[in-house]
């Protein structure tokens, strides 16, 4: 390698490592904010660094007296399931629309690309009176049933499903294979990138899922994660900062955790379907 | 605006339409409530850090009445209303709940409340700031449970070097702001710049000061740019335009580092301000240098922007009786003082100001003489509008960018527009 092409990657690392630390400086503040009680928070000049890392006590608060544990329980479920019937629903509906021709096929797809359009807000009132007709409310269930297909889910598994060749699928047929078992055996497998995005997509969206599942709960047992932070995090006429940013590190380390595992898929899912 | 915001008021909107269309009017009918113990199931939704201290305080009550189960549920105070108005619409609403005399007027205009039985609670008892707030058509919905006035606060250290004592009209407010900076403070005075909802409400305790009002007497017209409103928000503007404020903050929470670090030396706030500057800078900090005193009096007099918390108890609720029982219990003035012991919250209720733990706080005798006059922002629901929509053209004046006049027209255009709602 010769010197000048070592020094420019020296230089394009340096500006990499500076604008990686701009970026991740929020985090850490957060992370060390998570270990300091409300009056370091407060006070003028702020410190960088909290004054005892073992202070531990806005996690023993919000697991000890501000039932996180109930909360992360139900986020767990309502994530764990609303990400199994994405998956295994979208892919099924993608697998039919892209290659089960059927009359008005066109149009069904239509109708999920216009579900996606309108905005969530809008079907909020109107799907709150269905969860109450169904006796869903202060349930689980009435938290996922909403988002337990989303249509973006479906579009993400059909676009993929496009790139399937047709001739693979048309083996099976000739070998005799039925349906359920190409789509099991055969399709499924290939696709693998675009379940991984599902799934990741999904996760987020029921992980970070805020408004509905406040609307639906009846009494903080069936809270989630982010509504119990909200509630929390409230002090008087004020935000306990402390509990607030706590609480955001113990919401925010399973997505990260899962992000690190599943980077790979995401990238590519990102790449092939031209979605973030 | 906040995703959250937008969903708020998008919610708020869609659940008020269907709740009015819906047709739930208000009936007037008030029985009177007995003293026997209550019974049953008690729901009550409570939004801010009261939710998580009220359970443990309730123990007291909860064993007077022993065939009573309370069952608290605390809510995210933003998305408070948002969360009534969706189960008022659909049915699932609680026995009883906190209203936020903010937004609580656009709560009401669905009719769910229930009116306060005869003999509950005597009005005269309550802050009449306080009380008026919940009193619709002459027929009270709600109880305050708690109140607060803004007052002017400011650095008792710098003052004393400057050789001043708290300034007591609008002329001495402008004085006081200039000898701060002489003192070396950045600047003289920290003003509302959130621009939101909230600086409305901040203007409107400075229209009050100088006789005006956003709505007229009788509440049917908004009376936004009247002369008098505009030379209120001319007042507020010239504190920027003379260098005494900044437009661009303090905005919040970090009122404490500025005021700490002298970057202001005085700031209209709520007396929860005491207790940031304990936590951030511990109590021998707050006794030598905070002091309070009623807002400097306009050509009208002393005036606060009032906020309150009012208990109303939900017309389709299970358990109604056993709601107003509670809502009397906890408006005695011993459970109020024992409430401000402790949460903290200041108390509604004349009387409770009388016991030594409020009494005996200097720093609070500012704050009982605002709340007598303090006043409320106009209790119509179209108010989250109007104000939201007031607060943001505020930063107009702010930075120069136009007149008061200009910007009091174009908000009472635009608030002819909204109308007064119902």
């Amino acid at each position: 390698m010769s010197g000048k092409h070592r020094l420019r990657t020296a230089l394009l690392y340096a500006a990499l490592t500076l604008v990686a630390v701009i970026v991740l400086l929020p985090f850490v503040w957060v992370l060390f904010g998570a270990f300091k009680t409300q009056g370091e928070i407060m006070a003028a000049p702020g410190a960088w660094l909290p004054q005892d890392f073992s202070n531990l006590a806005n996690f023993a608060e919000l697991f000890e007296r501000r039932q996180f544990g109930t909360y992360m329980g139900n986020s767990l479920i309502v994530s764990a399931f609303t990400v199994a019937s994405n998956v295994l629903f979208s892919s099924l509906a993608g697998y039919a629309l892209a290659k089960l021709p059927f009359k008005g096929s066109k149009l069904v797809f239509g109708c999920i690309l216009a579900a996606m359009m309108i905005p969530y807000i809008a079907l909020f009132v109107p799907q709150f009176f269905i969860i109450v007709q169904f006796g869903l409310v202060n349930t689980l269930a009435g938290i996922i049933l909403p988002i337990a297909v989303m249509p973006i889910a479906v579009f993400i598994m059909r676009q993929f499903a496009d790139s399937v060749p047709d001739e693979l699928l048309e083996a099976a047929r000739l070998d005799g294979a039925g349906e359920f078992r190409i789509f099991f055996g055969i399709f499924l497998p290939l696709v693998g990138p675009a379940i991984a995005t599902v799934a990741i997509i999904t996760f987020l969206n029921s992980w970070n899922y805020f408004l509905w599942p406040l609307i639906v709960a009846q009494d903080q047992g069936t809270y989630t994660l982010p509504v119990g932070l909200a509630v929390a995090s409230q002090a008087a006429r004020s935000i306990d900062y402390g509990l607030l940013l706590a609480g955001a590190i113990v919401v925010l380390l399973p997505v990260l955790i899962l992000f690190l595992f599943l980077q790979k898929y995401f990238v590519r899912g990102v790449a092939v379907t031209g979605l973030k | 605006m906040s995703t959250n915001r937008v969903a708020r008021r998008a919610v708020l909107v869609g659940a008020s339409a269907l709740a009015v269309s819906l047709g739930l009017a208000a009936t007037v009918h008030a029985e009177t409530i007995d003293d026997a113990p209550a019974s049953g199931v008690l729901q009550v939704w409570i939004g801010g850090a009261e939710g998580e201290k009220l359970p443990s305080f309730l123990a007291d009550f909860e064993k007077a009445n022993p065939e009573l189960k309370v069952e608290i549920t605390q809510i995210p105070s933003d998305q408070f209303d948002a969360k009534l108005l969706t189960a008022i619409a659909a049915g699932t609403v609680p026995d009883l709940v906190r209203l936020y005399s903010q937004s609580q007027a656009s709560l009401m205009a669905t009719g769910a409340f229930a009116p306060v039985p005869e003999g509950l609670v005597k009005a005269e008892d309550f802050f009449p700031g306080a009380y008026a707030t919940s009193v619709k058509g002459g027929v009270a919905y709600g109880v305050p449970m708690d109140a607060y006035a803004t007052m002017f606060q400011y650095r008792k250290d710098l003052a004393d070097k400057a050789g001043l004592a708290a300034p007591k009209t609008w002329d001495e407010m402008k004085a006081f702001a200039k000898a701060m900076q002489g003192q070396g403070a950045t600047w003289g005075l920290g003003m509302d710049i959130g621009y939101d909802i909230y600086n409305a409400q901040g203007l409107n305790e400075y229209v009050h000061q100088n006789g005006g009002g956003f709505l007229s007497a009788d509440g049917t017209q908004w009376t936004i740019n009247s002369d008098a409103n505009v030379a209120a928000l001319d007042y507020w503007g010239s504190f920027f335009k003379e260098g005494l404020a900044s437009p661009d903050g303090p905005k919040f929470l970090d009122t404490v580092p500025w005021f700490t670090s002298n970057e202001i030396a005085g700031k209209d706030i709520g007396p929860w301000f005491e207790q940031w500057l304990v936590d951030a800078n511990g109590r021998d900090w707050v006794n030598a240098n905070l002091a309070t005193a009623i807002m400097p009096a306009g050509p009208a007099g002393s005036v606060s922007a009032l906020g309150s918390g009012s208990l109303a108890v939900l017309k389709d609720g299970k358990n109604q009786t056993a709601a107003w029982k509670l809502v009397r219990y906890l408006s005695q003035p011993e459970t109020q003082v024992g409430w401000y012991k402790y949460f903290g919250s200041l108390p509604a209720v004349k009387a409770a100001w009388d016991d030594p733990a409020i009494a005996g706080n200097g720093l609070l005798n500012a704050q009982r003489e605002a709340l007598q006059t303090a006043v409320d922002v106009p209790q119509v629901s179209t108010w989250n509008q109007v104000g939201t929509y007031l607060g943001q053209q505020m930063e107009l004046v702010a930075r120069g960018q136009a007149t008061a006049k200009q910007v009091l027209d174009d908000v009472q255009a635009f608030a002819e527009g909204a109308g007064v709602g119902n």
